[in-house]
């Protein structure tokens, strides 16, 4: 029974029984959710309040638009590397990788290679269906309790779609915007961005990973909001970064057809920034600065929030090991001696019970060579 | 709760609407396990053995068990990159929220697996990072009270690390992993259920967790053979202790001491009597099962030393192991590093069929499984399926063989040669989706019944679903603790359904040499009509 079934067996039930009253736990319950997705987007506007004032006057503009981005930069790869080390160099134990298909046995008996992996190739391609697919998003399904007792789980999907639908146009924006750091345009970023306009309808031109992407996180933001579980179990954090994200979306598609601003300047500034020879961006404008803070909080926390997810998936010892704890001697690097119970002390314990029972005895056999003792 | 009706709380209630936050045990009789003697954690040399009640308001906690908890859970997460990972990457998607079969039972949001990790992960935010101390309740960090204890207890022993909600996750967080880290927290401070601690307390002085004696031991294996005899009228030696045998058979306890696990016993006697099997059973390695696992690492490794020192000891060749689930997820994924590796034993090989096991070549351990589906494969065997006429059966897979293995094919191959009529459960309940009995990793108690078959609703309900749709009267396993269990879980869930171990269905279509006409089946039913005696010879 899924919480968001919770809404369906009531209504299979008619609501009998069930209070329509107004009920105060609900209301503080709902004002606790609004809460949370207050302050989380209070703290998003508290970051483009600084990009706001950026744009007051020069002062601010440099540092706001230079000193903030290259804060946020240096915590990102510090953080990054930081705790890309942190999960590197702590030892896995033991080879308990999570089997999802046939293990390799008997040789008239098909393994499936790919989800209970056996060799190097089928863990890369374990992890990469997982990076790339979202395996298993793919295996979501609800679990619903129906009023005679029976449990349906038709697949889920939706979860799956919008996730793959963010964060693949997050990857084509990326690397779109290497367009601003890069001189001359890698001919790849260059087609990307004429690929991504295509489908383009509208006046003035919008790219189609723009929409994807402010759908995606829409949906994503959604979800959390109406679904009860969802509700329940998400955080401030989670919020927080929905709305970030948002943000970044909005001021970017903001700055580039309503505000307009001139790509060329933009790249100049850019190029200061990268080559480390920073030039004022004052001109720019305010809807560019609020752009910029906004991606450099995100960069900024990427690396201490749940974003590091991006991170942690490629050291998830259930999806990265193969299923060879049998085939293969697999090391325990911290192992260490334990007290144990010897079978010459549970000999010693047991020794006339086991006699009595016939049951032989090391003891025998010891004393027999010498006969004597 | 009346029988056969959903736990009251499925549909009844609206949403949770709570802090998870704040700490809420929810402890009550019924969901609740009885605390370990400290007898049983003294004879382990284990810290902080004291007498306390989870129902009572003060747990006596030792002195510092603060700094005790947090000094632990420090060295684990040194020790460990799968806890820093799974502590660190949830992002709360909440794929896995409803694919917990206690969740689905009890409706508690703190049976998610999301919010269970949760339970865990805030007092990590809140005691361990510097952000957490600052940023508290905004990041979801909260600190370590003696209530975080009881939730602790509760909801850590509420879970029966069967990592279905893992196969869901994107990130692949295990929270079998987050339990046994918090079991291990627990234990520390001398908190845990006894009934885990105490049959680890038996199994460590007499091999096995039932706490049998040699001499018991082998008066019961002698009273199967008898059984056996009566039914078939051959004799068989049950070899023990024997020293030069080529093979250890190592078996769950239960297997030879109750009902229904003796009838997959007495299969296993049948089957290797008919192949003219080299083994011996072992009085000292007497339990393949490990509760240590629902513990503590170093529990499980001391419970495991034993099978590759019996092994050594007796000079057998290689070892082969009954039908269980949580002594295979120990045997397939921990025995080799914590114990091995065994340089003294050969890789397995079949004596009758003469094929070589390579898959279990470093460990030197065998799955009673593979072994027979091998054996049934080069027509080794005689088997008369319409012995077991009139059951039909469906076969449930054992969380750890699933989805810490991933042995599917095997004990299906067998079943579907042992038997006339086999039919599959919903494919959202099998296979790696399949549903826990409720009752794994240590919840097998009696004081806990209500936690059991809420947890158990998921299955019992996919077994009800093809007992009503196909007429299913056999629920097949290949675990010792499903068979303890599943008969309670059938019993409330899907009445009429009968568990069986899958080497009894095979004992009964075993057709062997010099048998007389079968008139019984292994449970001293009588065979279907005209059954028995046609098949002999």
């Amino acid at each position: 029974m899924s919480v968001d079934s919770w809404l369906l067996a009531e209504h299979l039930e008619g609501r009998a029984g069930h209070s329509r009253m107004v009920d105060l736990e609900k209301i503080r319950a709902t004002a606790k959710m609004f809460l949370k997705l207050g302050i989380a987007f209070a703290c998003v506007l508290g970051i483009g309040g600084l990009g706001v004032l950026g744009g007051l006057n020069p002062w601010f503009a440099w540092r706001v638009g230079v000193v903030i981005p290259y804060l946020a930069f240096s915590l990102f790869v510090g953080g990054v590397v930081v705790k890309v080390l942190a999960f590197a160099k702590r030892p896995v134990p033991f080879c308990t990788p999570l089997t999802a298909g046939q293990q390799r046995s008997l040789i008239w008996i098909q393994p499936d290679p790919i989800e209970n992996p056996s060799s190097a190739l089928g863990v890369a391609l374990r992890v990469m269906s997982e990076a790339l697919l979202f395996r298993s998003l793919i295996r979501d399904e609800k679990s619903l309790v129906l009023k005679d007792k029976d449990v349906l789980q038709p697949p889920a999907r939706l979860l799956w779609g919008l996730a793959l639908l963010f964060h693949a146009s997050l990857l084509v924006i990326l690397l779109r915007h290497l367009r601003f750091a890069l001189e001359p345009v890698p001919s790849a970023v260059v087609f990307l961005g004429q690929m991504d306009e295509l489908l383009d309808f509208g006046i003035p031109r919008v790219f189609l990973t723009d929409i994807l992407i402010g759908l995606a996180l829409l949906g994503l933001l959604v979800r959390r909001i109406i679904q009860p579980k969802m509700r329940l179990l998400s955080l401030t954090q989670d919020y927080f970064f929905l709305l970030l994200l948002l943000g970044i979306v909005l001021t970017g598609v903001w700055v580039r057809e309503v505000n307009r601003v001139d790509v060329a300047e933009i790249k100049e500034f850019v190029l200061g920034i990268v080559a480390l020879k920073p030039r004022s961006p004052e001109r720019l404008g305010t809807f560019f600065l609020v752009h910029l803070t906004l991606a450099s909080a995100l960069a900024a926390s990427f690396p201490f929030g749940k974003l590091i997810h991006m991170v942690g998936a490629w050291f998830s010892p259930t999806r990265t090991l193969p299923n060879t704890p049998r085939r293969n001697h697999y090391q325990n690097p911290w192992d260490y001696p334990v007290k144990l119970h010897t079978y010459e002390a549970y000999e010693e314990e047991f020794k006339d019970k086991m006699l009595k029972a016939g049951l032989s005895l090391d003891l025998d056999q010891k004393e027999t060579p010498d006969g004597q003792k | 709760m009346a029988k056969n009706e959903r736990p009251e709380s499925l549909g009844k209630q609206g949403c949770p609407r709570e802090n998870l936050l704040k700490p809420a045990p929810h402890l009550k009789p019924g969901s609740i396990l009885y605390p370990a003697k400290p007898k049983n954690l003294e004879y382990l040399s284990l810290n902080n053995a004291h007498a306390w009640s989870p129902l009572e308001e003060d747990w006596k906690l030792p002195q510092g068990w603060h700094d005790i908890v947090i000094r632990t859970f420090r060295d684990r997460l040194e020790k460990s990159r799968s806890l820093k990972v799974f502590l660190e990457s949830c992002v709360r998607c909440g794929a896995c929220a409803d694919k917990c079969p206690f969740f689905l039972g009890t409706a508690d949001p703190r049976n998610m697996p999301v919010i269970r990790a949760e339970l865990l992960r805030s007092v990590y935010r809140g005691e361990l990072s510097n952000a957490g101390k600052i940023l508290k309740g905004i990041v979801g960090a909260r600190k370590l009270t003696p209530e975080v204890i009881k939730e602790w207890y509760a909801y850590f022993y509420r879970c029966s690390e069967c990592r279905r909600c893992s196969l869901f996750c994107p990130f692949g967080i295990d929270t079998a992993e987050i339990t046994m880290l918090a079991r291990e927290l627990l234990l520390e401070l001398g908190i845990a259920p006894n009934w885990v601690i105490e049959p680890i307390a038996n199994c460590f002085r007499t091999g096995n967790h039932l706490g049998i004696q040699p001499h018991g031991m082998k008066e019961s294996l002698e009273f199967l053979a008898e059984e056996v005899e009566s039914l078939t009228g051959i004799k068989i030696e049950v070899p023990i202790n024997k020293k030069g045998a080529k093979i250890l058979f190592v078996v769950p306890s239960a297997d030879y001491f109750a009902e229904p696990g003796i009838y997959t016993c007495m299969g296993y006697l049948m089957l290797f009597h008919e192949i003219g099997l080299d083994y011996t059973f072992s009085t000292y390695a007497s339990d393949g099962g490990n509760f240590g696992l629902f513990a503590s690492f170093e529990l499980m490794k001391r419970l495991n030393a034993k099978v590759y020192a019996e092994a050594k000891r007796l000079k057998v060749d290689w070892i082969l192991g009954g039908e269980c689930g949580h002594m295979w997820r120990v045997w397939h994924q921990y025995m080799d590093t914590m114990n091995g590796p065994p340089n003294f034993l050969r890789v397995p090989a079949s004596s009758v069929t003469g094929t070589v096991f390579e898959h279990a070549r470093s460990t030197k351990a065998l799955h009673i499984c593979e072994f027979t589906a091998d054996l049934i494969h080069e027509n080794k065997l005689r088997l008369d399926p319409s012995r077991n006429h009139g059951l039909v059966a469906t076969f449930h897979d054992s969380c750890n063989i699933a989805r810490a293995m991933g042995m599917f094919a095997e004990p299906r191959y067998i079943l579907e040669h042992a038997i006339e009529h086999f039919v599959e459960m919903p494919s959202e309940t099998i296979r790696e989706k399949t549903f826990c009995c409720g009752s794994g990793a240590g919840l097998g108690a009696e004081e806990n019944i209500e936690v059991r078959l809420k947890g158990g609703f998921p299955r019992g309900n996919a077994v009800r679903f093809v007992r009503d749709a196909n007429g299913v009267n056999v629920l097949c396993c290949i675990c010792a603790i499903d068979r303890a269990t599943l008969p309670t879980v059938c019993e409330y869930w899907a009445k009429g359904v009968e568990v069986y171990g899958l080497h009894e269905l095979l004992g009964n279509a075993l057709v062997m040499r010099g048998e007389k006409p079968r008139t019984k089946t292994l449970r001293g039913e009588p065979l279907p009509e005209g059954k028995g005696p046609a098949s002999g010879v």
